[in-house]
């Protein structure tokens, strides 16, 4: 029996200038709608229920979050620098989902920041909202190894051949992880006999 | 040089087929780049938006949708020198499709440095052909060619040509032909059909148009090669095949298939929405097709003497040889070649100077003095006349000296000897040539000085048999002066058949064919052909049989229909009549699906292709009238389709031949006489046989039953009732009769039998005396082979 997943299982992350793969950092929350195209039918003799069939399809992911300057995770500020710089990037990211059981699914994509908003009350926490514009198709991970900690770490590739994504446990993503000499990913002996999941793009 | 490709565009269709646009320059060495497609990365639709399906070009564009921005291709990248320099190619599932060039003046780009679209829009290189006057690269065609041969010269310069890849469907034949190859091979028309002015012919596209419409052809490309199409062939059931040949590097094969697509919410291709738009194209009232005779505009060649070879400049006037005419010298029967003594020229004299105006053109035979009198000339190419067509000819002429002689021979050469036109406008018999015949004359007198311009005219009477008329424009070799000249200009030979002629009643301009519909019906059709049966070789649009001499006779069958002798021209409005016979449905689409199978290949769809919707209306064939839009991005396309075969409505229903025996009394032996009812493909013959006329044959019972009475010599007698086909009794009823005049009820029916065209069926009463013919009939019943027609008359148009 799978648990149902919870936000912090369901994670849009992305590639940043230098190669890192990171989570927008603050967020307060995301949505991401995928919708297609159909085709109406139009025969001459058509019966009580139209039909169609399936056109192209497209997807947008749009969110909020906390504005922060500075942190150890990009900031979603970061980001949105495109459309302060007016850099177009073709965004690679990643939708990742993984449930307390280690259940999981990863798929990478291409976007675009098409929107962003930022406003803050006297007061309060000023926020950003932000729509991405989905480019192309999804491409489901399959470089996904699972395996057990023990001593605080577990077996990784090698970095030449391969980038780390994401670490999962316990039905969240986990970004703050790096591939060490050995190749090992250090998890801490805290997690020892814990099963974590780790997601690799090929270099 | 050959093109290459510099840039491509790779997309996915619509309905998930690989596309790829080329563009291919001329001169390209290089590795090709790879450019982003816009939404609509290659749309195709047709220039010519006419809901028609008689359309004789049916050119398509081309819209290419290119994502660029500064950095990457703008409108300057697709400039050439040349309007072909650029070539386009698009494939769809690695299939060429269509090929064409890059338009060079319709460009679309938003200014901006920022991604945008930059649209580039291509033409398959017919519309350009409006440009281009007819003829081999820039050189006039002089003398007769196939139809074929003159569309390959049209052609010249659009994609995919000279023609070696291309396809024929068209099997109008005239009797002198064969069914084994296309009837575009197979007749000749003569290349001043298409001039305008001497030297001046129509452009190339108009040609093509010319030709197209006469055969009620069209092209298009499918499938990247040219199709010549006659649409008439549609006209037939959906389980018969279109006949015709796809042609490569000169090796036919067979085309025996039909293009049939399957629209339906489940078949190859679905009808989307918005919803299809039915709309009625109305049956006509009448339907005409008109054909001028026009005479050529030289009916000598190069009677204006506008070709000629360039050869020196002297001071102020330039010297050219003239083309197509024969200088000669000696006899008329027996020219020898011209010496250096002689000389023919056409002179250009000019105003001060070459670089000055032309002041003067003309033609001038110089002759130095000889021991004794003689002629040298130019000889016309002969060109053929009828008889009792009038012959007129004009010219200006003058000489060096003022003396008198003969400026022209007229000469007519017939099969029993030579007709000479003299100044009176009489012909002049003789078995052979001399300078002795005829004549025109330029007389020196008081009132005439020779040495000036002169216009002599001549109106000749009636040609008196066929034959082929030559025009000598002479010269004397005087030896009474060391240089004798003879000049000649604004030579015109006018050959006009009698009716055109027409002193009494208005002159007949040309002829047509009419189909009348009764009832009040307000839409009619007219067109002009420019192709025809003719009278004369010397008229524009005379077609010529296969041995390219004899002009064709009204003789022309389908291949559907290979009993049929229609004219050309009634040919040509029987495919419009057809489809103009009945209210025809014509629907606006939009279709999802962009390949279509035959049962065997998956191929994109295009203008071949005819619709069928088996869900909603399987007795109808539709074809594409107007093909509005292929959005291959999209697999979308839409058209409007015309109704071009109704199963139901447009089968022929079969005919049953019917004569009653004529009611009378006859001695015996006889064949009983017949009165024809209903013809069914038979004919009467002598009034009592019935031939069957048509070209299928028949397998069919023969229904007879004949009454009355009958009388013998002497009695008892038996009476012999015959049913005979081609001589031979194929029932025979023995009647004995005991009185006179005894009644008689004979069934002389016959089982199955098979009937060719030219059998005849009789019936034949041996023994009697008399015999009185009650009534009774035959019956045969036989399929009939092509639609009762409407009303068909051929009618003169007058000035």
């Amino acid at each position: 029996m799978a648990d149902a997943v919870k936000a912090e299982g369901l994670v849009i992350a992305y590639t940043d200038s230098s190669g890192n793969v990171y989570p927008l950092a603050c967020a307060k929350d995301a949505s991401m709608t995928i919708t297609r195209d159909v085709i109406e039918l139009a025969p001459k003799s058509v019966n009580t229920f139209r039909r169609f069939i399936p056109g192209k399809r497209s997807f947008q992911i749009s969110g909020t979050g906390l504005v922060k300057l500075v942190g150890t995770n990009q900031q979603g500020l970061d980001f949105f620098d495109d459309l302060f710089t007016t850099i177009d990037t073709n965004y690679v990211a990643y939708l990742d989902i993984i449930d307390a059981q280690n259940n999981y699914k990863m798929y990478q994509f291409n976007c675009y920041i098409v929107e962003l908003t930022l406003d803050s009350v006297v007061n309060g926490f000023a926020n950003y909202s932000y729509t991405l514009q989905g480019n192309g198709a999804f491409t489901e991970l399959t470089e996904i190894d699972t395996a057990t900690v023990s001593s605080g770490t577990i077996t990784a590739r090698s970095t030449s051949t391969h980038k780390l994504v994401a670490v999962g446990y316990g039905g969240k993503w986990y970004y703050n992880y790096s591939v060490s000499s050995g190749p090992v990913i250090n998890l801490g002996t805290s997690l020892n006999g814990t099963t974590v999941v780790a997601a690799y793009i090929a270099i | 040089m050959a093109k290459f490709e510099k840039y491509y565009i790779n997309f996915q269709s619509g309905d998930g087929y690989p596309c790829r646009v080329s563009f291919l320059y001329e001169g390209f060495s290089g590795t090709s780049s790879e450019l982003e497609g816009g939404s609509k990365p290659f749309v195709l639709k047709e220039f010519n938006s006419n809901d028609d399906i008689f359309k004789p070009i049916r050119a398509l564009m081309a819209e290419i949708e290119i994502l660029t921005n500064v950095n990457g291709v703008k409108i300057e990248n697709f400039f050439a020198d040349q309007d072909s320099d650029i070539g386009i190619t698009f494939s769809m599932n690695t299939i060429p499709i269509w090929t064409g060039y890059v338009l060079q003046d319709d460009f679309q780009e938003v200014w901006d440095d920022s991604n945008h679209y930059l649209i580039v829009r291509a033409y398959d290189g017919l519309g350009m052909l409006k440009d281009i006057p007819f003829g081999d690269n820039g050189a006039e065609l002089v003398g007769r060619y196939t139809p074929f041969e003159l569309l390959n010269y049209a052609l010249q310069g659009a994609p995919n040509t000279p023609l070696i890849r291309y396809a024929i469907i068209n099997n109008l034949y005239h009797e002198s032909m064969t069914d084994i190859d296309s009837p575009l091979f197979q007749c000749y028309i003569d290349a001043k059909t298409f001039q305008v002015e001497a030297q001046v012919y129509d452009d190339s596209l108009t040609v093509i148009e010319k030709i197209n419409s006469a055969f009620n052809q069209t092209i298009f490309q499918y499938l990247n090669r040219w199709y010549f199409f006659r649409v008439e062939e549609l006209y037939t059931s959906y389980n018969n095949n279109l006949i015709g040949n796809l042609w490569n590097l000169g090796v036919p094969t067979g085309i025996n298939k039909r293009y049939d697509i399957e629209v339906g919410i489940d078949r190859e291709v679905k009808p989307i929405s918005p919803e299809m738009l039915r709309l009625i194209q109305k049956k006509t009232k009448f339907d005409e097709i008109d054909f001028y005779y026009d005479q050529f505009n030289e009916v000598l060649d190069n009677e204006t003497f506008s070709r000629a070879t360039f050869v020196n400049t002297v001071g102020n006037s330039k010297y050219y040889t003239l083309d197509e005419w024969t200088f000669e010298t000696g006899t008329l029967m027996s020219p020898t070649a011209p010496t250096s003594n002689n000389e023919a020229r056409i002179q250009e004299i000019y105003l001060t100077s070459v670089a000055g105006g032309l002041l003067e053109r003309f033609l001038y035979i110089k002759n130095l003095a000889a021991a004794s009198l003689g002629y040298s000339w130019v000889k016309s190419a002969a060109v053929p006349v009828k008889s009792f067509s009038f012959v007129k000819i004009n010219f200006d002429t003058k000489r060096l000296n003022d003396i008198s002689d003969v400026a022209a021979f007229v000469v007519i050469e017939t099969t029993t000897g030579y007709y000479s036109l003299t100044e009176n406008g009489n012909w002049e018999y003789s078995s052979t040539l001399n300078f002795l015949l005829g004549g025109v004359f330029l007389e020196s007198t008081a009132q005439v000085n020779t040495e000036e311009w002169n216009s002599l005219e001549v109106e000749a009477d009636a040609v008196p048999m066929d034959g082929m008329l030559t025009v000598r424009l002479m010269s004397v070799n005087n030896p009474l002066v060391p240089v004798s000249i003879a000049y000649f200009k604004n030579l015109k030979v006018t050959v006009i058949n009698g009716f055109e002629n027409a002193d009494y009643v208005r002159k007949i301009t040309g002829i047509n064919s009419l189909y009348t519909k009764n009832g009040t019906i307000v839409k009619s059709t007219k067109s002009e052909i420019y192709l025809n049966d003719h009278f004369s070789e010397i008229h524009k649009g005379a077609i010529f049989e296969p041995d390219g001499e004899t002009l064709t006779d009204e003789n022309w069958h389908r291949l559907r229909f290979p009993s049929e002798t229609f004219s050309f021209r009634r040919q040509n409005a029987t495919a419009i009549w057809e489809h103009n016979r009945v209210n025809r449905s014509k629907i606006d689409v939009n279709f999802f699906g962009l390949m279509w199978t035959d049962n065997v290949t998956l191929t994109p769809i295009g203008l071949m292709n005819t619709i069928r919707f088996l869900d909603d209306d399987p007795n109808k064939v539709y074809w594409i009238s107007n093909l509005r839009e292929i959005n291959y991005a999209a697999g979308t396309w839409s058209a409007t389709l015309e109704e071009v075969y109704d199963e139901i409505r447009d089968t022929p229903i079969s005919q049953t031949f019917e004569a009653d025996f004529t009611i009378g009394i006859y001695a015996s032996p006889s064949t009983l006489p017949l009165t024809l009812v209903t013809s069914g493909g038979f004919s009467i013959q002598g009034g009592n046989t019935a031939r069957y006329d048509n070209a299928t044959t028949l397998s069919t019972p023969i229904d007879c039953s004949i009454f009355g009475e009958v009388s013998a010599a002497s009695y008892p007698a038996t009476i012999s009732f015959q049913l005979q086909k081609n001589g031979t009794a194929i029932r025979t009823i023995n009647y004995p009769i005991y009185v006179p005049n005894q009644p008689y009820t004979i069934n002389l029916g016959a089982t199955t039998q098979t009937i060719t065209t030219n059998d005849v069926i009789r019936v034949v009463v041996v023994g009697a005396s008399t015999i009185n013919v009650d009534g009774g009939d035959i019956k045969i019943n036989s399929p009939s082979t092509s639609l009762p027609y409407d009303t068909y008359t051929d009618n003169y148009l007058y000035e």
